[in-house]
């Protein structure tokens, strides 16, 4: 028996997490380890960024022990951030429906024949989701027997009436928690009718993540956490029916009866209404970049799985179940590349993967045989990578992506989003920590100049130049860079160490090394500085000195920052005091060492 | 590090009532007591890790075929006559949409009670644990509203009767 922790448990305990929201997983935002016990309160404040991309995210219960009850019961809702493909003039003005699709494995006096807690003397006239019943709730091939209907918004088969050729926008979001859905429209029959048999899926966004086209499908494959923003288009004539259905074949030999596959009906009427869908170019640009794989800075992997002990099973990320005192560690800056697979030794089962706070780009999902199954484009046949929160791992595929820690450091977690498997272990803490931050004011020993024992991810930032151009620091962080934090242009000390980096300017550029400078001044006062004559390195402005903050140049006003960074980003010395360092000869030095082994090739080690 | 946009202020209630207090009308499921709970409880957990072992054995010896994701499978078409019996099933003649709250100038507050309530999925009464009763929390809507806020320093606490985040908030 798996201990108590790792089992269905404790199920009038809650909590609540914000599923595909980019936000703090700390305090009273979105944290999962709180615990709401009955008859207590929980306040939460969860403060979205103002650049958090726009989107279908959702909101349920994620106690440990309790997610599967909680979310199977319908404790689950749209969360929905305004803007972006909004927008968009072709989807402004069409309907848009939310669609939160739910399988809720109640069990009833009809339950009986398959539920051997339900006796004779049992008499539950009310459909329950309880622990003593958990073995008819979850686990394998329970959905089927039960023999439940899929609802949309909590209810059976809803009706949606459409003009013919109008267009509406769905969000559908699977809070099924554990079932695949995988929905089609087909063509209820009608003699005469020249509509098509099947009604396409137009896709804009998967996880609330804007794909920056649209895609069309005749099918769509929703497992649990997912999201498909979808627009829908009536064919142009009236008086056709289209059934919303889920194709899902069970394995295992389960015939589900086809009344059961209809999870909505389409009634297309009334006096024709037709509406453009938008093209590609105009949802474009809301796709969020993409990640370099150059910026690269660490790898990781994770292996989900079922294992068998003793007269059970264990659900393990990497052969471990849940453990509340290990957490996987990170650093916040760092970006990076993880592949995640599916290896059970129960035969083959899928699971889909789900990590809190930051959303990830796939590039790559090979299947079995090692045939890329990401969509292509159309035209180039080249791979296209898609940004998500959730995906699904199936026996024998590997899936790679890349994700970069950005704004919020503390302990979230990753799970498989069959919600029983992650209450009975199929969980890991991923913490990520601030990176070592430079003390200028904490002692004297501090201000001294310092060589890194082991260099960290310099924070990332984009900030504009003196002509107003943005630079981003994933741009020009590609080589070795002395990065320096000045005080501005009216700082007869800052002037000083500008001067001697300047007379030095050639010196360091022999050495492979970039200088660039960080300003508190505007981008109108940048120029002021060596009094007008040009400055031979960039010099950006940072006016609100968010960027002085994230390298700690910053202790009840701007400080002064020395950093040596290789060509991965990486600061391997740094420098920040009260006062401008200006021994450049020793930075000379300092960056031609960790210089040195990008020009020869080496990335190990600084020392000859 | 950010301005922000949007503050989601939610405040959940656990709210679980013990069955006995239901109203005599609604029916509920019989009430055990805590010893034979327990034991059904444990009961239910050694029958679920039975059923996976007896899966995973099955599975490894491939008799349980994997679910087909095959765009082969062709759909049955309804009939006419069909779809009739169908459109009687159908549980709302139109398209309910959750509950919605907007955020107003940048905030957005919501209180979310979690307790058992009665619904009806199809013909089938159910009684389930929900937010605010209904089978499917409301539709939280967030608009920059562009207001520059702080997060707030409040810690995690909980309350007896009275006070907290929504006044409103009821004990039924």
């Amino acid at each position: 028996m798996a201990d108590v922790m790792n089992t269905l448990h404790g199920f009038n305990t809650t909590n609540l997490h914000t599923h595909g929201l980019h936000v703090s997983p700390s305090g009273i935002s979105d944290n999962v380890l709180l615990e709401i016990p009955p008859r207590s309160e929980q306040k939460y404040e969860i403060v979205i960024p103002k650049d958090h991309p726009a989107g279908t995210f959702w909101y349920h219960a994620h106690k440990h022990g309790s997610t599967a009850a909680n979310v199977g019961s319908g404790m689950s809702g749209a969360l929905i951030i305004e803007g972006g493909l909004d927008t968009v003039p072709e989807i402004a003005r069409v309907p848009d429906r939310v669609m939160v699709l739910q399988q809720i494995p109640y069990v009833n006096n009809a339950s009986k024949p398959v539920c051997p807690a339900i006796s004779k003397d049992t008499n539950l006239t009310v459909g329950v989701i309880e622990a003593e019943y958990a073995d008819c709730s979850f686990g394998p091939r329970t959905w089927d027997k039960l023999g439940r209907y899929t609802t949309i918004n909590g209810v059976k088969l809803p009706v949606i009436r459409m003009q013919p050729g109008s267009v509406e926008r769905w969000r559908l979001i699977d809070s099924a928690i554990r079932e695949v859905i995988q929905p089609e429209l087909v063509r209820v029959d009608h003699s005469g009718q020249s509509a098509p048999s099947k009604l396409n899926f137009h896709e804009i966004a998967v996880d609330g993540l804007a794909l920056g086209r649209v895609a069309t499908r005749s099918k769509l494959e929703l497992w649990p956490g997912y999201r498909s923003d979808v627009l829908i288009q009536a064919p142009p004539v009236s008086g056709v029916q289209y059934v919303l259905r889920d194709a899902r074949v069970p394995g295992g030999g389960v015939i589900i009866p086809e009344e059961r596959r209809y999870l909505a009906v389409v009634i297309v009427e009334g006096p024709p209404n037709p509406m453009p869908l938008p093209t590609d170019d105009a949802v474009r640009r809301f796709r969020l970049p993409s990640i370099d794989p150059k910026r690269v800075t660490a790898r990781q992997s994770a292996a989900y799985g079922i294992i068998p002990k003793g007269d059970g099973v264990v659900f393990t990320i990497d052969r471990q179940p849940l453990d509340f005192d290990e957490a996987r560690q990170n650093t916040l800056g760092e970006v990076q590349e993880w592949t995640v697979i599916s290896r059970n030794n129960v035969g083959p089962v899928s699971h889909p993967f789900h990590i809190h706070v930051n959303p990830f780009e796939i590039f790559s999902i090979l299947d079995e045989q090692s045939v890329e199954q990401l969509d292509r484009d159309p035209k180039t046949g080249a791979v296209l990578p898609v940004w998500r929160d959730t995906i699904i791992l199936n026996e024998g595929w590997k899936v790679s992506f890349r994700t970069e820690y950005t704004d919020f450091d503390g302990v979230f977690v990753q799970h498989c989003h069959i919600l029983d498997h992650e209450d009975e272990g199929m969980m890991e803490l991923v913490e990520i920590s601030k990176p070592p931050a430079p003390m200028p004011m904490a002692d004297a020993g501090a201000m001294e100049p310092k060589r890194l024992g082991s260099p960290y991810p310099a924070p990332a930032w984009s900030l504009p130049d003196a002509t107003g151009k943005v630079q981003k620091s994933a741009d020009l962080l590609t080589r070795p860079t002395v990065l320096f934090f000045y005080e501005g242009f009216a700082c007869l000390r800052c002037n000083e160490q500008m001067t001697a980096l300047v007379e030095k300017a050639e010196a360091f550029r022999k050495q492979g090394v970039q200088v660039i400078g960080i300003s508190t001044d505007s981008v109108a006062d940048l120029g002021k500085a060596l009094d007008g004559s040009a400055c031979p390195f960039p010099l950006l402005a940072d006016p609100e000195k968010r960027v002085f903050r994230s390298y700690g140049c910053y202790a009840d006003g701007p400080l002064h920052g020395l950093f040596v960074l290789d060509a991965t980003g990486r600061v391997h010395w740094q420098n920040v005091s009260m006062t401008p360092y200006l021994d450049v000869d020793a930075l000379l030095r300092e960056a031609g060492q960790v210089a040195a082994p990008a020009r020869s090739g080496a990335v190990a080690s600084r020392q000859p | 590090m950010k301005t922000c946009h949007t503050v989601l202020r939610y405040c959940a209630t656990a709210l679980l009532l013990p069955l006995s207090m239901a109203a005599q009308d609604n029916p509920q499921p019989p009430v055990m007591d805590a010893t034979a709970h327990r034991q059904a409880v444990e009961g239910a957990r050694k029958r679920l890790q039975n059923a996976w072992r007896e899966f995973g054995e099955r599975n490894a010896r491939g008799e349980m075929a994997p679910d087909i994701f095959s765009l082969r499978v062709q759909p049955k078409i309804l009939t006419t006559g069909e779809m009739e019996g169908l459109m009687k099933q159908a549980q709302a003649a139109t398209f309910p949409e959750p509950d919605v709250v907007r955020s107003v100038n940048g905030k957005l507050n919501v209180t979310l009670n979690v307790f058992k309530a009665r619904n009806q999925i199809g013909s089938d009464p159910v009684y389930l644990r929900s937010y605010n009763g209904k089978l499917v929390g409301p539709t939280l809507r967030c608009r920059p509203g562009g207001h520059s806020l702080h997060h707030g320093e409040q810690q995690p606490r909980s309350r007896t009767r009275h006070g907290g985040c929504d006044e409103h908030a009821a004990w039924v």
